[in-house]
């Protein structure tokens, strides 16, 4: 299917507009050049209306032009001019679809759909309308073909579940395979048909009861699958959540436990105060080596070596006696001198030696007060004026070292209890408790689905078999009747034809889904450069047997396309992923891509722009100017038709000159991407932040 | 040896008195740290200013306009290597052994040091900065001896 045209009449700020598409296959890009609410999103609202009806539209989505009065009766028309081709080659068809309401009446009117067949003698009306467009552009092809840069990123964004469903169903539906599945239920109920007569033709009541037991074998099973693809849906989600549950357990078990961090911040506290506590001994300390006698004695060495002189020189005149008397005083009360002699006055030497001393202690007494004055001076002042045993820097050094390294210990718990403080702030009262819970209760409910869709599985498989000795024992029965061998016979060809497809189905699953991930992912990493950059961060993109679109980095790194890619890659990927299904799909119909480049610049949106039109059969782009910045001369070699839409609501802001029009309308003009006119020129960047100074002023 | 000191007061010029506040622990001071206020006593303030005139070889400086009682030379007896010092620096200072007979000439000499020290000790301070007194005061001495050696 190609898009030849589209006219649409009363459809919100859409009046009387018609455009036409490119149908040139070496320029198979049309783009609708538009800004901000100019009517880009209606248009693409408006097309999908017209080829697939109210079921396109959000539910409240009002259709009905945007200035009319309430209570006025609205006529809303889209007429779409379309080419398939066929046997005969392309056979070209105009819908029309029309709705008359009356504004702001609550309920959405019915429209009414009109298809001809435009012949060279002239329109045919077709009736059965729904029919041939199911055939032409099956509704629920839609949301692939018809798409915006946005919405396409559901595909990669939303909770694991959301997205396996979307792509999942997106693929299933672009490849048939619904179709199949209806196949697949029409042989059933044909062969429930044969065996009915089968049962009628023999009138046994044992091959009734097996009929019966198969019938209700094909409604429980199917049940029953559906009861498994549910549970592992849950099995899935309930893996995302118990994942994200336990990450957060780990990230609080990481700010730590209230109580241990409360304990510990005591601990550290009590720490601080002892090592302050020392701290101020070690101060006291250091202050004393101020005053105390190491540092008068080194601070007054110069006077006090004078003073030490001249006391040493009276006592080697002898003025300053020994301080020996008590030494010899007690010398005499024992029988020898500390020199080993004896001291034993019975004896002549020991009486003289006795006499000797007490001689010298009677010299000694004799010396005056004066000289028993220096004499102490000079014994105890020889600690000061003789050379220092310690040094007093020794002493400062010592003390110094002490300090520093005790500020060193303080600084260290002061940065300790900081962090416990910041930690203890951060965590909740009960924050490990509730991750924990959390966790648990994901864990237990994973693996209540987990034992559910085994007991699914198990009983699948149980009432399979069953139902295949059910089969057999039929097909049996009924042969022993004559007139029901070639039922049987029509009932085995049914059970073939049947096999053969659920087969193709199965195929198709798995072939088809590895050929769409293949293709998207060649195109993503030509989408964002990294096909042939060895330096590239992202090496590869595919779509898992779980339906998954995932990206790979270095070292085959899995990584989440909603967090670790940016804006435009994550729009490429998206892009990527529809161009791929298309093609695979071998459906050929327009690809209608609403602000596709939003958020892109460069490399990438070039690279997206040139690629979405190589691979397109038709491409239809709604584009921004600032989307189109940087891309005009691929849109010289690809665009077949520009056309540019204009809101006159935008004057005098954005366009430079006024219109003209009042009502709610965007005007048309054929202005391509390079071109402007009287009215859809718009006024400079610079332009308009002084205007919007100005108005800020005001 | 007995303090002779003991009967004698250190007079100082009032002018002092707001700086031996400072650097001095009070007993009642809750705020006063070591690193702050590196005397505990008057006395200690009074002896260092004597270590450092002595030191820095200033000239002697009598104390003069309105003085008063900055410690009693009964404190002395609780570091007894002080009276011998201050006996040691009048012996050196006066040459004659016979000044250890004359306390009141003795601790003259040592006070008229401290009055010499004292401005020196505070003019120090005064270039601190940022520094901990106790810190600052101590540098200088440990700059004050690699000097001399």
């Amino acid at each position: 299917m190609r898009l030849v045209r589209v006219r649409v009449d009363g459809f919100r700020l859409l009046r009387d507009v018609e455009i036409e598409f490119s149908l040139d296959k070496a320029k198979n890009v049309t783009v609708i050049r538009a800004a901000n609410e100019s009517g880009k999103t209606t248009m693409l609202s408006a097309l999908q209306w017209g080829l697939f009806g109210e079921e396109a539209l959000p539910r409240d989505y009002a259709v009905t032009p945007m200035d009319l009065d309430s209570g006025a009766m609205s006529e809303t028309t889209v007429e779409i001019e379309y080419e398939v081709e066929g046997k005969r080659g392309p056979a070209r068809y105009r819908l029309i679809r029309h709705v008359s309401e009356r504004v702001d009446s609550g309920s959405r009117g019915r429209s009414t759909a009109h298809l001809y067949e435009l012949l060279s003698t002239g329109a045919n009306e077709l009736t059965n309308v729904n029919a041939y467009l199911a055939a032409h552009m099956p509704a629920e092809l839609r949301e692939v073909f018809f798409t915006d840069g946005d919405r396409a990123l559901s595909f990669i964004e939303g909770s694991r579940t959301e997205q396996q469903k979307r792509v999942k169903l997106a693929i299933e539906q672009m490849m048939g395979l619904p179709m199949l599945d209806d196949a697949v239920d029409h042989i059933k109920k044909v062969e429930k048909e044969i065996r009915s007569r089968l049962d009628g033709i023999a009138g046994s009541q044992q091959l009734s009861d097996l009929r019966a037991e198969i019938e209700a074998l094909d409604v429980s099973i199917p049940e029953l699958e559906a009861k498994l693809t549910d549970a592992q849906e849950q099995i899935v989600n309930l893996t995302e959540l118990h994942g994200k549950a336990d990450r957060e357990l780990q990230e609080a078990l990481k700010r730590g436990n209230r109580e241990e961090i409360a304990a510990d911040l005591i601990r550290v506290r009590k720490a601080k105060e002892r090592a302050e506590s020392n701290r101020r001994a070690l101060e006291a300390r250091q202050a004393v080596l101020l005053s105390n006698k190491t540092f008068a004695a080194t601070m007054l060495s110069s006077k006090l070596k004078v003073a030490g002189e001249l006391l040493e020189k009276l006592r080697k005149k002898g003025q300053i006696p020994n301080k020996t008397i008590p030494i010899l005083e007690d010398r005499l009360q024992h029988t020898d001198c500390i020199c080993g002699e004896s001291l034993d006055e019975h004896t002549p030497d020991g009486a003289r030696r006795r006499g000797a001393i007490l001689a010298l202690i009677e010299e000694s007494r004799g010396a005056d007060a004066l000289k028993s004055k220096v004499s102490d001076l000079y014994y105890e002042g020889k600690e000061l004026f003789e050379p220092q045993r310690t040094k007093w820097i020794d002493e400062y050094t010592e003390a110094f070292g002490e300090r520093d390294s005790l500020d060193r210990v303080l600084a260290d718990l002061g940065e300790q209890e900081a962090d416990l403080e910041a930690r203890l702030a951060k965590v909740k009262d009960d924050d490990v408790q509730r991750a924990r819970e959390m966790r648990d209760t994901y864990a237990q409910r994973l693996r209540e689905q987990i034992e559910l869709a085994t007991r699914h599985d198990i009983a699948i498989k149980q009432r399979k078999q069953t139902r295949t000795d059910k089969v057999r024992q039929f097909d049996a029965l009924s042969a022993k009747h004559e007139k029901g061998q070639r039922l049987a016979a029509e009932l085995t060809v049914a059970a073939d034809v049947k096999l053969v497809i659920e087969r193709a189905r199965d195929v198709m699953k798995t072939r088809e889904v590895q050929a769409v991930s293949n293709r998207m992912n060649q195109r993503f990493l030509r989408m964002i450069g990294a096909d042939e950059a060895e330096s590239a961060l992202i090496r590869r993109a595919e779509i898992t047997p779980e339906f998954r679109i995932t990206v790979y980095g270095r070292n085959d790194r899995q990584l989440d396309p909603s967090q670790d890619l940016n804006g435009a890659s994550r729009r490429a990927l998206t892009i990527a992923f529809v161009l791929a299904l298309t093609e695979v799909s071998g459906v050929e119909a327009p690809n209608v891509i609403d602000t596709p480049l939003g958020m892109m610049s460069g490399y990438v949106k070039r690279e997206v722009l040139r690629i979405a039109a190589e691979d397109s059969a038709q491409l239809i782009l709604f584009l921004t100017h600032s989307e189109i910045e940087g891309c005009e001369d691929i849109l010289d070699e690809k665009a077949g038709k520009v056309v540019t839409l204009t809101n006159p609501a935008h004057y005098p802001n954005i366009l430079k000159n006024d219109p003209g029009v009042r009502d709610a309308r965007v005007l048309l003009c054929e202005c391509d991407h390079r071109k402007e006119c009287s009215v859809c020129a718009r006024k400079d960047g610079s332009e308009m932040s002084r205007m919007a100074k100005e108005r800020l002023q005001a | 040896m007995n303090n002779p000191f003991a009967g004698s007061d250190i007079n100082i010029p009032d002018e002092f008195r707001e700086h031996f506040d400072a650097y001095v622990q009070k007993k009642d001071g809750s705020n006063a740290r070591p690193v702050n206020q590196p005397f505990a006593r008057n006395i200690d303030m009074w002896f260092f200013a004597i270590c450092l005139a002595v030191k820095k070889g200033l000239a002697r400086a009598e104390p003069s306009g309105k003085t008063y009682k900055a410690a009693e030379g009964v404190v002395l007896n609780s570091d007894p290597w002080r009276p011998t010092a201050i006996t040691l620096l009048a012996i050196a200072e006066t040459n004659d052994i016979e000044v250890i007979d004359r306390p009141g000439e003795m601790l003259r000499i040592a006070n008229s040091y401290a009055m010499a020290g004292l401005p020196e000790l505070l003019a120090i301070l005064a270039q601190r900065g940022g520094e901990s007194t106790l810190d600052f005061l101590c540098e200088e001495v440990e700059g004050l001896l690699a000097k001399a050696a």
